[in-house]
């Protein structure tokens, strides 16, 4: 029944809400990292 | 974040949103369709933390592919989404799949045939605790036995070297070794004790 429960709850709640901030903080710096990338390329 | 306020705005009002720059309309998206989202790819994997993975790796693909301005699904950003975690999802199982697995068994165990011969603190109480026990034992057996018994195991002296320091032949000497061995090995039975790691 604590099996059920737990399997139970994952399904209602979804993620953590640590995994929603990662993909938000990733999407904010998403331009400033592809840039900062390039630039690395550029001088090798 | 109300409900009601998030389905106000459709998907496609808030992916132009977000293509244009308003990072809060990717949260309203996240939060409308996680749950959908999150479900379907945990009855799959029906593992918390690997859920969660292909979760925040399909939104990886998610902003990539908006940011970037290659999207091109209006109207259909939901099938669109989860097509990527099914897809994530194929490739979870294909990779997992071709990594070699092991299960250890009631009859087999492989960590059995690893093992760490570094000893540690308490191989080396034990250790002690048996060199102690052998030392005393040492004490109680007869002076001839002892004297011949010291030489060779802690001084490391040969039979003929005993035979010579002792003033006795050199089979004398071999059998008071054999006799302090038999009574220490009578000793540890009378006594009970482990001499063992």
């Amino acid at each position: 029944m604590e099996q059920n429960y737990f399997d139970k709850k994952h399904f209602v709640n979804g993620p953590r809400p640590l995994v929603i901030k990662r993909i938000l903080a990733y999407s904010k710096y998403y331009n400033q990292n592809k840039k900062e990338f390039k630039d690395l390329e550029k001088s090798d | 974040m109300q409900i009601s306020q998030l389905h106000q705005q459709t998907d496609a009002h808030l992916v132009n949103e977000y293509i244009l720059g308003d990072e809060k309309s990717l949260e309203k998206l996240i939060y409308k369709h996680k749950s959908k989202i999150y479900n379907f790819i945990f009855s799959k994997v029906l593992d918390r933390d690997i859920a969660e993975d292909i979760f925040q790796e399909t939104f990886i693909k998610v902003i990539k592919t908006l940011k970037n301005g290659v999207y091109n699904e209006e109207g259909k950003f939901l099938s669109w989404v989860m097509r990527i975690s099914h897809n994530l999802v194929i490739d979870y199982f294909r990779k997992s799949n071709r990594m070699p697995k092991f299960e250890a068994s009631d009859d087999y165990d492989v960590f059995q045939f690893i093992t760490d011969n570094t000893p540690n603190a308490e191989n080396n109480l034990i250790k002690d605790q048996v060199v102690n026990d052998l030392q005393n034992l040492i004490t109680e057996l007869p002076e001839d036995q002892k004297e011949v018994l010291n030489m060779r195991l802690y001084r490391d002296m040969s039979f003929k070297e005993i035979a010579e320091i002792t003033g006795v032949s050199i089979n004398t000497a071999l059998g008071r070794m054999r006799y302090a061995i038999i009574n220490l090995r009578k000793m540890v039975e009378d006594h009970q004790i482990v001499l063992t790691q």
